[in-house]
């Protein structure tokens, strides 16, 4: 065990630098620079152009920006972002808690959803039931996740009025009691964590589905009717419950398409966290708050993964070490 | 005295790619109170479809039961019941026992939690009650320290041992039929002798009817009361065990008995029977056996045989069987 988690915390470390060294390329492989960006719509002399790479050290070789920034987030320094004129840290440490708050929501309806609806498509394969879900799950897993987003703020913000299409709070927030800002936060949330939930929960629907048939297959389902039990018990007790082992791996596998679905659907719905963060950062080439929030992004992805093992390794008492 | 079990034209049917397969197809046996009735035959010949029909654990669809198909437990057509009062009937009535322990006990369940789960479903115990039973049913068939391996995961146990269990979850509600579809196939030659001992000592001790599911005739020897063969999806010869052993009447059943291998007849050649069961989508015409048998005369691959008795109580299904008072 400890053997098991030495190794997979050694895989982690290699995986979070190589992520640093490739978001580092790709941002300054990327058209224009900080520069560029900041003096984008005013036209200024090239000296001072000139001044501002100097003062930020972009005249600098690659290499040495490079050998500088690994030793910089080695030390837990993230550096200052461009446009913000603060800290990275800052600007991260803010976005975080709305991300993460926004991720696990969407997370939960993903999966609650999805299980739902696999067990119940797995429970009754090919039935008109199953096929009509199918198609369902199918149009929301193709639709692009902006444009679902923007439809259910039309939908359930325009037409329907009944909640706020923009920010993760209202404007009078500080103003209410306790209990009232946790409703006015729940309440914001709803609409962004549909978006991101029921496009995950597609995904979980239609590969849960398949597990649950697969369970179906197994010999012990014909025991558990043999012995007289209800169909209930058949899958919940024992179709779902094998079913639900890759469920666990497929947790720690969708934490980066939460987090990639996440930058857009900020962005539609105003939802001040580490994805809008990322994609003002991107507009303005802010080399550190984009190489930031993808580090950020694969640590969270990887401490997901190692999560998701030891769980699948405490669950399945094939694989728990005996 | 009606039979406890009256199984009548049992057709089972799977509408496969290729066509309607007759798996089986107008099968009909008694099973009496404290009997034990081997049903034996190759693989394929539908001996397993006829099992699983009993209790309705084929899927349908694909599978379908014929119209005609009657299964009376205790006069009640298994067939016709409802969803609910068929659960009443599986597990407490009728148990069943499987080929494959290992793949026939839930891997993330313990063994004790799936045996609690069978007490349970049929009365009103409570965990606790239920638990001191499934360690008296586990200790009943031999698993050594039955409070420690009832907390075992079924891959933590031997196939001998994993059989054992589910042969104390058949029984846990003291049913009055169990159903053993090969039990032994899959285990070692010396496990497989304590499970038929096992089994036939429960049989005694729980006063239950046994129909005993098997490819190998020798194993039926040493239990059976009555025996059936099966060959293409239907029975072609049934008859008390020692009449089948002594005189057997169908060609088939003769081939078999010449596979088994004798301890009395060290030398001798055992010889099987050429050629290999056909396809349940297209049954031979006439006798189904017709085109392996040695014996087979001019009428047989195209007239359905019919029952020829060919002495108290042994029936086969054979143009060329003797009827009795002929010879």
């Amino acid at each position: 065990m400890t053997r098991f988690l030495v190794r997979r915390i050694l895989h982690s470390v290699a995986i979070v630098f190589i992520v640093a060294t490739i978001t580092f390329l790709l941002v300054h492989i990327a058209p224009g620079d900080p520069a560029t960006a900041q003096f984008r719509d005013r036209p200024v002399s090239p000296e001072i152009v000139a001044q501002y790479r100097r003062d930020w050290g972009l005249d600098r070789p690659l290499y040495q920006q490079y050998l500088s920034y690994l030793s910089n987030i080695a030390r837990g320094n993230l550096g200052q972002s461009f446009s913000l004129n603060r800290p990275v840290s800052e600007v991260v440490l803010q976005a975080l808690p709305n991300t993460v708050f926004l991720a696990v929501a969407a997370l939960g309806i993903s999966f609650a959803v999805g299980i739902v609806i696999g067990t119940a498509q797995g429970a009754t394969p090919n039935s008109r039931f199953d096929h009509t879900l199918t198609a369902a799950t199918l149009a929301v897993f193709s639709m692009p996740i902006f444009w679902f987003g923007l439809m259910m703020m039309l939908v359930f913000g325009q037409w329907l009025g009944w909640f706020p299409v923009s920010g993760a709070t209202s404007p009078v927030y500080s103003a209410l009691p306790f209990l009232g800002r946790v409703a006015d936060r729940l309440h914001h949330l709803v609409l962004p964590a549909l978006t991101l939930g029921l496009g995950g929960s597609a995904v979980v629907a239609r590969f849960h589905r398949a597990e649950i048939a697969e369970a179906f297959a197994q010999d012990f389902i014909r025991t558990a009717r043999a012995k007289g039990l209800s169909e209930r018990d058949v899958v919940l007790r024992h179709a779902l419950r094998n079913a639900l082992l890759p469920a666990i791996t497929m947790l720690g596998l969708s934490l980066p398409v939460l987090f990639s679905g996440a930058v857009l659907v900020e962005h539609v719905f105003a939802w001040h966290g580490m994805g809008l963060a990322a994609f003002d950062a991107v507009a303005r080439r802010d080399y550190n708050v984009v190489t930031a929030i993808a580090l950020f992004g694969a640590i969270m992805v990887v401490i997901g993964n190692v999560v998701a093992d030891l769980a699948y390794r405490r669950v399945d008492p094939r694989t728990r070490a005996s | 005295m009606t039979a406890l079990l009256r199984v009548r034209n049992l057709s089972t049917s799977f509408a496969t790619e290729s066509g309607l397969a007759r798996a089986v197809d107008d099968v009909s046996f008694d099973l009496e109170q404290g009997e034990t009735l081997g049903l034996v035959g190759e693989s394929g010949c539908g001996k397993t479809v006829t099992a699983l029909s009993i209790l309705r654990l084929i899927a349908e669809p694909p599978g379908q039961y014929g119209e005609e198909s009657r299964i009376e437990y205790e006069g009640v057509n298994l067939l016709e019941l409802s969803a609910r009062d068929l659960r009443e009937i599986r597990g407490a009535q009728i148990a069943m026992i499987f080929q494959e322990p290992m793949s026939s006990l839930n891997p993330v369940l313990t063994v004790g939690s799936q045996i609690v789960e069978a007490i349970r479903a049929h009365g009103s115990e409570s965990r606790r009650e239920a638990t001191e039973r499934a360690v008296e049913l586990l200790t009943l068939v031999g698993i050594p320290e039955p409070g420690r391996q009832i907390n075992d995961y079924p891959h933590q146990m031997s196939g001998g041992m994993q059989q054992r269990v589910m042969i104390a979850m058949a029984l846990s509600c003291r049913p009055k039929i169990l159903i053993a579809d090969e039990p032994t196939t899959a285990l070692d030659v010396t496990i497989q002798a304590q499970i038929l001992d096992l089994l036939m000592d429960l049989k005694v001790r729980f006063g239950m009817s046994v129909l005993f599911i098997t490819h190998d005739l020798g194993v039926l020897a040493g239990i059976a009361d009555r025996v059936a063969v099966m060959y293409g999806g239907k029975i072609v010869e049934e008859g008390e065990v020692h009449a089948i052993f002594e005189r057997p009447a169908h060609p088939y059943t003769q081939g078999l008995l010449r596979a088994v291998p004798h301890i009395d007849r060290p030398t001798a050649q055992l010889r099987g029977i050429p050629g290999a069961v056909p396809t349940a989508t297209e049954w031979p015409s006439g006798c189904r056996f017709h085109p392996r048998c040695s014996q087979r005369i001019d009428r047989c691959s195209t007239e359905t045989p019919p029952d020829i008795t060919t002495e108290t109580e042994h029936i086969a299904r054979c143009w060329v069987a003797t009827p009795a008072g002929k010879s």
